[in-house]
């Protein structure tokens, strides 16, 4: 949508429009990750040691043979770690897409079919968000049991009504628009109208959801296994390791800060992520003007491009300010 | 005006019909018997257990189980828990005070933090204050309360050796009740400031890049007039929606940091419960924890058409 603004605007001035780049908050976000998942791929494959034996002395500092230490019972910390990234990338992620999945398909249809059918389905999203996640997260847990997979399933849920909001939006002002019109009109059945026409146009807000979930899912994750109820001793978890050595926080202080670290990475990354696309699906206006220092100087240049930028202001910039609030506003469940 | 009221207060009612009917469900699918506390495994009586079942209520069917719950919960009755001695309404009735002051404590907190913040990094938009705030926000959303806790009460045992942890109730002495509970509720103050600070950032960016800014600032108003009086007001608007949402989830939301700071708030009361499957504890503190929320939110309902006087005109 923005594109078609971007035209207009370089049509405009004359000029041929500036190809759009992402970011560096797309590609810090993107290359922390990487970092950590070719960390965890290398060390799954070729550990450098047995994450589950002792291979040194316990509470270990660094050294070559363990560059970040070793643990109470003497197992490499960088291997375990490594894992412990590992298992929390894969769950946030998965977790996210399986929520995606669910919520998108609620989402379109309530947006799509209207009427009694999307009511019933924002009420019952309206009294699963009455929850916080984690507390859903908890109680669901208990019902499917710990580990992995049951952890992908009860945050995949718990995160579904998120994505059917943000979904949900975006198509009820798409149902009017002359394509999807014209669509159902020549007889395209229901299904194929939601599925090549609506879906298509709703995946700017989905990435951006997709990736603040998943860095919702870390902070959830860590949490749950803290509290004991996520991932399971012996495989290794940032969460409970925090948990486990706080005992020996005074020995080695490591123990705590490395975990700490990999969990502030991990949702970092995702959140990095998210403002990547976000910014580059539906780039900000500039502020008419600016506070301080230098911006009297700089003033008048200022309001010029903004004036320009606002001249050519569609009612599909609308839209997308319309949706980013949406998903800003669905986003945040805190733990 | 009362038509807004009615049919907000109609759409509440409705979410919290289907968030019993949420809560009871998902409590029944719990594996594991409520009453596994009672047995002797040594030499189980199953007579005796049918019997404490039948006095529980626990043989009837699902449906005539919910209606006879939900009548209770009506009447502020939540049975009693099956596994703590006691009435889970007075269980409740001695946590839900503290889960309230600390979730209290920490809107203010964030509040009191995150506007000025967000303000700060809106109107300084790409230079270091935005910056500062922006690279701020982002690692504390991205920190674990919990890693914050643990850090601060080691911290604290090697230094300072305040008396952080050991939460004896605020009627013996509230001034020290206070003081237990400052600094979790500066730790989640801190995060929740980090989220307010990123949203007021954003609505405020929003804000000043619109047409009757610009118009305003050519009209001669002086730029701080222009945020404080113009910009502001709208700009709030949805971060009242975000905060009273915060302020909504962070009454149960708190799981973490109690357990962190041994705190006997909602939270860990539901723990408890989960832990050893105690169907009315943990019914009661989730349906509550979601009343909270939903009754936040419709006070919030209430309270646009104040702050806004355009929804008071579309709402007639």
């Amino acid at each position: 949508m923005t594109v078609t603004r971007e035209l207009a605007l370089a049509k405009v001035a004359g000029k041929r429009p500036a190809r759009r780049r992402f970011g560096p908050a797309f590609w810090g976000g993107a290359g922390i990750l990487g970092v950590i998942l070719i960390l965890a791929g290398w060390m799954s494959f070729w550990p450098m040691h047995d994450p589950f034996a002792a291979s040194g002395t316990p509470l270990g500092g660094p050294s070559a043979e363990h560059f970040l230490g070793t643990d109470n019972l003497g197992r490499d910390t960088f291997t375990r770690l490594a894992l412990a990234a590992r298992t929390s990338l894969v769950i946030s992620g998965a977790a996210a897409l399986l929520g995606a999945a669910i919520g998108t398909f609620f989402g379109l249809i309530a947006g799509y079919v209207g009427g009694w059918v999307d009511a019933v389905i924002m009420r019952v999203v309206d009294a699963i968000l009455a929850l916080p996640a984690i507390l859903v997260a908890l109680v669901v847990g208990v019902v499917i049991g710990n580990g992995p997979w049951p952890l992908i399933l009860a945050l995949g849920l718990v995160f579904a009504p998120g994505f059917a909001r943000v979904m949900r939006a975006p198509v009820i002002a798409l149902r009017e628009r002359d394509f999807v019109l014209a669509a159902t009109l020549s007889g395209v059945r229901p299904h194929r109208v939601i599925a090549e026409h609506l879906l298509p146009n709703v995946l700017t807000p989905l990435f951006v959801q997709f990736a603040s979930v998943a860095s919702q899912v870390v902070l959830i994750e860590a949490a749950l296994s803290y509290l004991g109820q996520g991932v399971q001793a012996p495989e290794p978890s940032a969460g409970r390791m925090i948990s486990e050595f706080t005992r020996f926080m005074q020995l080695q202080p490591l123990l705590i800060i490395l975990p700490s670290l990999v969990i502030i990475l991990l949702s970092a990354g995702w959140n990095l992520l998210a403002d990547g696309m976000q910014d580059y699906l539906a780039p900000r206006r500039e502020p008419a003007f600016s506070l301080g220092g230098r911006s009297k100087r700089r003033l008048p240049r200022r309001a010029k491009t903004a004036a320009s930028d606002s001249s050519t202001a569609s009612a599909h910039d609308t839209r997308t300010e319309q949706s980013r609030t949406q998903q800003s506003r669905t986003e945040k469940r805190p733990s | 005006m009362t038509r807004y009221i009615i049919s907000r207060v109609f759409s509440s009612l409705f979410v919290l019909l289907v968030l019993s009917v949420l809560v009871f469900s998902m409590v029944r699918i719990i594996p594991g018997d409520p009453l596994a506390a009672f047995a002797d495994p040594a030499n189980p009586d199953p007579a005796k257990l049918d019997a404490l079942r039948t006095q529980l209520g626990l043989d009837q069917p699902w449906i005539t189980q919910y209606f006879v719950w939900l009548l209770g919960v009506v009447q502020g009755d939540f049975g009693r828990a099956i596994t703590i001695p006691g009435e889970v309404s007075g269980l409740i009735a001695t946590r839900l005070p503290l889960s309230l002051t600390l979730a209290v404590m920490a809107t203010v907190i964030g509040t009191a933090l995150g506007i000025p913040a967000g303000v700060l990094a809106a109107t300084r938009w790409r230079r270091l204050p935005d910056t500062v705030v922006r690279g701020l926000s982002f690692v504390l959303l991205a920190t674990p309360p919990f890693v914050l806790g643990t850090v601060l009460i080691l911290v604290n045992s090697l230094t300072l050796r305040l008396p952080l942890v050991g939460y004896a109730g605020a009627a013996n002495d509230p001034l020290r009740a206070f003081g237990v509970l400052l600094l979790p509720a500066l730790l989640i103050g801190i995060v929740l400031a980090a989220i307010i600070a990123r949203y007021t950032r954003g609505t405020l960016l929003d804000t000043l890049g619109q047409d009757f800014v610009r118009t305003a600032r050519a009209k001669g108003a002086s730029p701080g007039r222009l945020v404080t009086r113009h910009a502001l007001r709208n700009a709030l608007i949805p971060v009242t929606t975000v905060i009273g949402i915060e302020l909504a989830a962070l009454v149960g939301g708190t799981v973490v940091i109690e357990a962190v700071f041994s705190l006997p708030g909602m939270g860990s009361l539901l723990l408890t419960g989960i832990r050893s499957s105690d169907y009315p504890i943990i019914q009661a503190t989730v349906l509550l924890i979601g009343v909270v929320y939903v009754v936040i939110n419709f006070a919030v309902d209430l309270l646009y058409p104040l702050i806004d006087p355009r929804v008071r005109v579309h709402a007639r």
